[in-house]
């Protein structure tokens, strides 16, 4: 998970301090300490004070907090460790070096960079890792070891800075008591748009509950805190984020099932509090549309079975399919906003929202060819036609409109890609 | 360097730390003290104004503006 951040301004502030305040003179106004209590609403007889998160007592504490943020008694402490972001990457790094890498790995990095989704080489494994270790700042091991990583990133790191993190991370090990993290997953996380989706329940319920304590943290009166106001404008921020990072749909993963999962949660919560939120789990949410549906246009969509994928051509002889994915209405968001940046994002989160279903196919052929089709159903003919428009403006495909269907080809070499927009068999 | 934590900054920190947190950002209480009790009155007041913005840009801009011709 990402950790919270100070504003740019403020941050800016910082520095100016640094050389002001010697023209400027100290405040001389004299200290007078004035203890913040603020306690989380609901957990007032648990000490919320950010403490040592290295120290048992201190994570004892806290999962007493975890505990009662989610309204049940936590049980046995997990295990926690605090370790360096060098020696994190170097965890991953070995793990990774065991594991048998994708055979088409080349091939979806390409198709992803021309769709603008990750320039090319984002999907290597050590960008994933090295992207990945700069942002996370704790880990739940849902696997064999169901243990809490807290990564420690130097200057940053504090009680103040740690504290809500362990508190996010042993929600998850209170959720994965309640339904086996692992096994959510293999049930309904089975491409990447249900994969986000899936992952927006438990990380934006850890989110929530991190929010929740975060303010206490900090001092806030959580009373007085407008927090639908919080969850939109954090959904706003990490949006802009994405748009501007060159590997978008990899960013996402590390930040939409944090804030479009914490604002889906959350409404879930404000309606039935957590007997809502558990249910969540029997019935998750399996695409991104849904997310998105509540973030950006505040509508609450139940979670929906997942739509039959539209088929993709045979390839002509000689190339092979190698590979398929559900890419979902974020990553038809993602591809539009880097296609048509001067497009405003509203209308393109709208038009995203028209999304129904798609399949993204790449294939294979003689000396080395490769190929992508992209075939998507967008519900409304209109939306289909403005959507197909800015896509063939956009980026280096061809894009062909049926009714409500766009398909969108590319192949490495200027192939001739006819058999791209054959009618399904 | 340390700085005693003033009354001014202490009242403006309860209403702008709060603002930041809801247009997604964190800043403890605590923090914003040390940082704001390091500025004079004027911009003090000048900040004052910005925890009560209605949107997160405006209350960027009269941030960044608070520090403007000083």
């Amino acid at each position: 998970m990402r950790a919270g951040r100070l504003p740019g301004s403020v941050a800016a502030a910082a520095l100016a301090v640094a050389v002001s305040a010697v023209a400027g003179g100290c405040g001389d106004e004299g200290a007078r300490a004035m203890p913040m209590w603020q306690p989380v609403p609901g957990c007032e007889a648990i000490d919320h004070t950010p403490c040592d998160v290295r120290v048992t007592s201190c994570q004892t504490r806290l999962f007493a907090l975890a505990g009662c943020l989610r309204g049940e008694a936590p049980g046995d402490l997990p295990p926690v460790t605090v370790i360096s972001e060098a020696d994190y990457a170097a965890e991953l790094t070995a793990e990774a070096a065991m594991e048998t890498p994708s055979a088409y790995l080349a091939t979806w990095d390409w198709a992803w960079s021309t769709l603008k989704l990750a320039q090319p080489g984002g999907l290597s494994t050590q960008t994933m890792i090295s992207e990945w270790v700069k942002f996370v700042w704790g880990v739940y091991r849902s696997g064999g070891s169901k243990d809490i990583l807290i990564i420690d990133h130097g200057a940053a790191f504090d009680a103040q800075s740690a504290s809500p993190v362990l508190v996010h991370e042993m929600i998850h090990a209170l959720e994965d008591r309640e339904v086996d993290l692992d096994q959510l997953d293999a049930a309904f996380a089975t491409n990447t748009d249900s994969r986000l989706a899936v992952r927006s329940i438990y990380e934006g319920e850890a989110r929530l509950h991190e929010t929740r304590y975060r303010a206490s943290a900090l001092g806030l009166d959580p009373a007085k805190v407008d927090w639908t106001r919080r969850f939109d404008n954090a959904v706003a921020l990490d949006e802009q984020y994405l748009i501007k990072d060159p590997s978008p749909l990899t960013a996402a993963s590390r930040a939409f099932p944090y804030e479009w999962g914490a604002h889906y949660v959350y409404n879930r919560w404000l309606a039935g509090a957590m007997s809502s939120v558990h249910g969540l789990y029997v019935s998750p949410p399996v695409t991104t549309r849904v997310l998105m549906a509540s973030a950006g246009m505040d509508v609450d969509l139940d979670p929906e079975p997942a739509p039959e994928r539209p088929a993709l051509p045979s390839p002509p002889a000689g190339w092979t399919t190698v590979g398929s994915d559900v890419l979902g209405a974020w990553a038809v968001f993602l591809t539009l906003a880097k296609s048509a940046p001067a497009t405003a994002t509203s209308t393109l989160e709208t038009l995203a929202l028209a999304w129904r279903t798609d399949q993204i196919g790449i294939f294979e052929g003689p000396s080395s060819a490769r190929a992508l089709v992209w075939r998507m159903d967008l519900g409304d003919a209109a939306s289909a036609s403005q959507i197909a428009a800015l896509l063939q403006g956009g980026l280096q495909v061809r894009v062909v409109l049926t009714g409500t269907e766009v398909t969108l080809a590319a192949s490495g070499d200027g192939a001739s890609l006819d058999w791209a927009f054959l009618p399904s068999p | 360097m340390s700085v005693a934590v003033g009354d001014h900054a202490r009242r403006l920190c309860s209403s702008l730390a709060l603002a930041w947190f809801e247009c997604g950002y964190t800043l403890s209480i605590d923090d914003c003290g040390r940082l704001y009790s390091m500025w004079d009155d004027t911009v003090l007041d000048r900040l004052a104004v910005c925890g009560t913005k209605q949107t997160c840009e405006e209350l960027q801009s009269c941030e960044q503006a608070a520090y403007r011709d000083l």
